[in-house]
């Protein structure tokens, strides 16, 4: 598989007005997508997912760091507006219905883009029946407004306004996190099916672990603009490594009264603020091994890595066998 | 009145008036009670009448909506009866509510801490000073860091999971028999969620209140809740034990629900119909559910199911509850 998207030490700092300090959103981040895969970036609010996501796309030029899309870099005029990647890049938003104008008929929301491509009338209304078809959206929802739909419909046509240009990376910045348990499910199914049937790339924005974890291939923790922990999507739900992923995990309510939260791992408190990082490991004063006696001087994110921190990473792993055991 | 129910709904139908066409029912014939220490899970999407029906427990439902039909006794009063003076003492003190954005609830230019101590302040009568450090206590109770010092900052300088803790505060502040929390967590991330919900569910069970919690996360109730009832459409479909829910749901969309967070996407499509065209010139009369329904039959369209009561003091509305042999494939 070849590499599509490549993100190489991504920093990405915001001023601050009337003061000298800064932001620090994005922290030196690497991670990279293949073609036709799909990488997930986790964690709480706070912790810079959406502006990687914007870095990616090319609307914000990153402090440092570099990123590449297709072999070239992204940055200065060069982004999803400009002539050269128009269309190859795509993004889904997070509130359907805002993402949609209100007083265009679907049909044409879904063809807007080819517009912009220079398509044909022609070509342009046989792909967005094409587009529709793909969707599930009957015939007749073509022509209807956008408040016509349910929030699942609406949702469809916003991936479906993504797809019609045929990409080759979709920024998926939670597309599913308004939506009902119902629609929710039917989009990420239908995700799923749009990756096997045209081979798009995504890269999945979430806080929802349970989606990312039936979407993602692969899956980046990230904590206070920095990524913890990568691993591929199986291993990481099976065996996290850093103390924050276990706790993340252990802090989500699974849909069965017979699985047990394991307590002792969850974490305390709330995510730092990003312009004053804490010294040392900034998960320090939240993560449940240092509550359970470790200290709390660590080095910043070695855990997964490091071997002075092994008696943490093994608790982890027996407690996340217990978190896990009961899961489908 | 029944001594053993702190909140008793029966046959409630509400409704709202719409312009040139029949009046919308947000509810239709609601039946729920809680008993003292019980907590319930009320689980429904969007539009379903959720928060009519909290709206409707507090005697608060939003003009120009109107209760068509039915009762609903909060500790044997109806607490919409009474005029406002009277509802006033009995809302904040006996039963509390936790809303799903915080910063709405709060007042943004004062201070938190005063915020709580005006709730204790007006309904239990004490001196300011003392209604001042009880408050101080509650802060310290839903364990906000720093509570002195928090004491006196405004709404917008909390994040979101610590303005929600203020609101929790608030609503627990005079040791209310009932609380219902409606869609209180879901603007939160994930961590904080759950910390706010082990909170609330251990001070409210301290306290040996009840508890509605209303959400759209099923996860939720299955940790939090000793029943659940399921609202579709104004209805509620299925109420059930939560044990017994997860392991034989009964009601076609107890199930569609259930399966939207499974990760077989093949128990999925299984259990869910797509609106189709031929759904919307289904007639009215029948079952609310059967445009969505991959079970409907003939019936279904005919005639609307009354609730059928099953063992176990649970009861599905539907006219082909979904058999045991089923259910047992593993829905979660």
């Amino acid at each position: 598989m070849s590499v599509l998207l490549e993100v190489q030490n991504l920093v990405k700092r915001f001023p601050l007005s009337g003061s000298r300090k800064t932001v620090q959103a994005v922290n030196g981040v690497d991670f990279s997508i293949a073609r036709g895969e799909t990488l997930a970036l986790v964690g709480e609010s706070g912790s810079g997912k959406t502006t990687i996501g914007r870095c990616v796309m090319g609307l914000i030029d990153p402090t440092a760091g570099g990123i590449s899309f297709d072999g070239k870099p992204m940055g200065r005029g060069r982004d999803i507006r400009s002539r050269e990647l128009r269309g190859r890049i795509q993004l889904v938003f997070q509130e359907p219905a805002e993402s949609l104008d209100p007083r265009m008929r679907i049909g044409e929301t879904l063809g807007e883009p080819l517009r912009y491509l220079g398509l044909p009338r022609a070509e342009r209304e046989r792909r967005v029946r094409e587009v529709a078809g793909r969707l599930g959206l009957a015939e007749r929802t073509l022509d209807q407004f956008p408040a016509e739909l349910s929030a699942g419909q609406q949702q469809r046509v916003g991936i479906g306004r993504a797809v019609i240009t045929r990409p080759e990376l979709i920024v998926l910045d939670e597309p599913t996190s308004a939506l009902d348990p119902t629609a929710r499910a039917e989009i990420v199914d239908l995700l799923i099916r749009l990756q096997r049937e045209l081979g798009t790339a995504y890269l999945f924005i979430s806080h929802d672990l349970s989606t990312v974890r039936f979407l993602s291939h692969r899956v980046a923790v990230l904590y206070l603009g920095a990524i913890v922990e990568q691993a591929e999507a199986e291993a990481l739900f099976a065996r996290p490594l850093h103390p924050y992923s276990v706790g993340l995990l252990a802090s989500v309510l699974l849909p069965d009264p017979k699985l047990k939260r394991v307590s002792a791992v969850t974490l305390e408190g709330e995510i730092p603020s990003p312009i004053d990082l804490p010294p040392g490991c900034s998960l320090a004063g939240r993560c449940p091994f240092v509550k359970a006696g470790h200290p709390a001087n660590l080095r910043r994110f070695d855990c997964a890595s490091g071997s002075r921190n092994r008696r943490a990473i093994q608790q982890a792993i027996a407690f996340s066998g217990e978190v896990d055991s009961g899961s489908p | 009145m029944d001594a053993t129910r702190i909140l008793e709904i029966s046959d409630l139908w509400v409704s709202f008036p719409a312009y040139r066409s029949e009046p919308v029912r947000a509810l239709k014939g609601v039946d729920l009670s809680i008993a003292p220490g019980e907590f319930i899970g009320l689980v429904g999407e969007s539009g379903s009448g959720k928060t009519t029906l909290a709206r409707a427990a507090m005697g608060l439902v939003p003009p120009p909506g109107v209760i068509e039909r039915g009762s609903v006794l909060f500790d044997g009063r109806d607490l919409a009866r009474l005029d406002d003076e009277a509802r006033r003492s009995v809302l904040g003190r006996e039963l509390a509510m936790v809303i799903a954005n915080p910063r709405a609830e709060l007042n943004p230019v004062l201070p938190v801490g005063r915020q709580i101590s005006n709730v204790i302040y007006y309904h239990l009568g004490v001196r300011r000073a003392e209604a001042d450090r009880r408050a101080l206590d509650m802060l310290r109770a839903v364990r906000i860091p720093d509570a002195e010092r928090r004491f006196g900052a405004f709404p917008h300088e909390l994040s979101g999971g610590m303005a929600q803790r203020v609101v929790i505060a608030i609503a627990l502040s005079c040791s209310p028999k009932l609380v219902i929390s409606d869609d209180a967590t879901s603007g939160l991330d994930v961590t904080v969620q759950t910390q706010v919900l082990d909170l609330l569910k251990r001070m409210v069970g301290e306290n040996g209140a009840s508890a509605l919690f209303i959400t759209r996360d099923i996860a939720i109730t299955a940790h939090f809740c000793s029943r659940i009832a399921v609202l579709y459409s104004g209805e509620i479909v299925e109420l059930a034990p939560t044990a017994t829910f997860f392991e034989r749901p009964a009601h076609p969309y107890s199930i569609t629900l259930l399966a939207a967070f499974s990760h077989s996407a093949e128990l999925r499509a299984r259990w869910t119909r797509l609106p189709d065209a031929a759904a919307d010139a289904l007639p009215a009369g029948g079952c609310s559910f059967a445009s969505r329904c991959v079970r409907r039959r003939e019936r279904c369209l005919a005639e609307a199911p009354a609730p059928r009561p099953l063992a176990g003091g649970r009861f599905v509305r539907c006219h082909f509850p979904v058999d045991e042999s089923v259910a047992a494939e593993g829905v979660t």
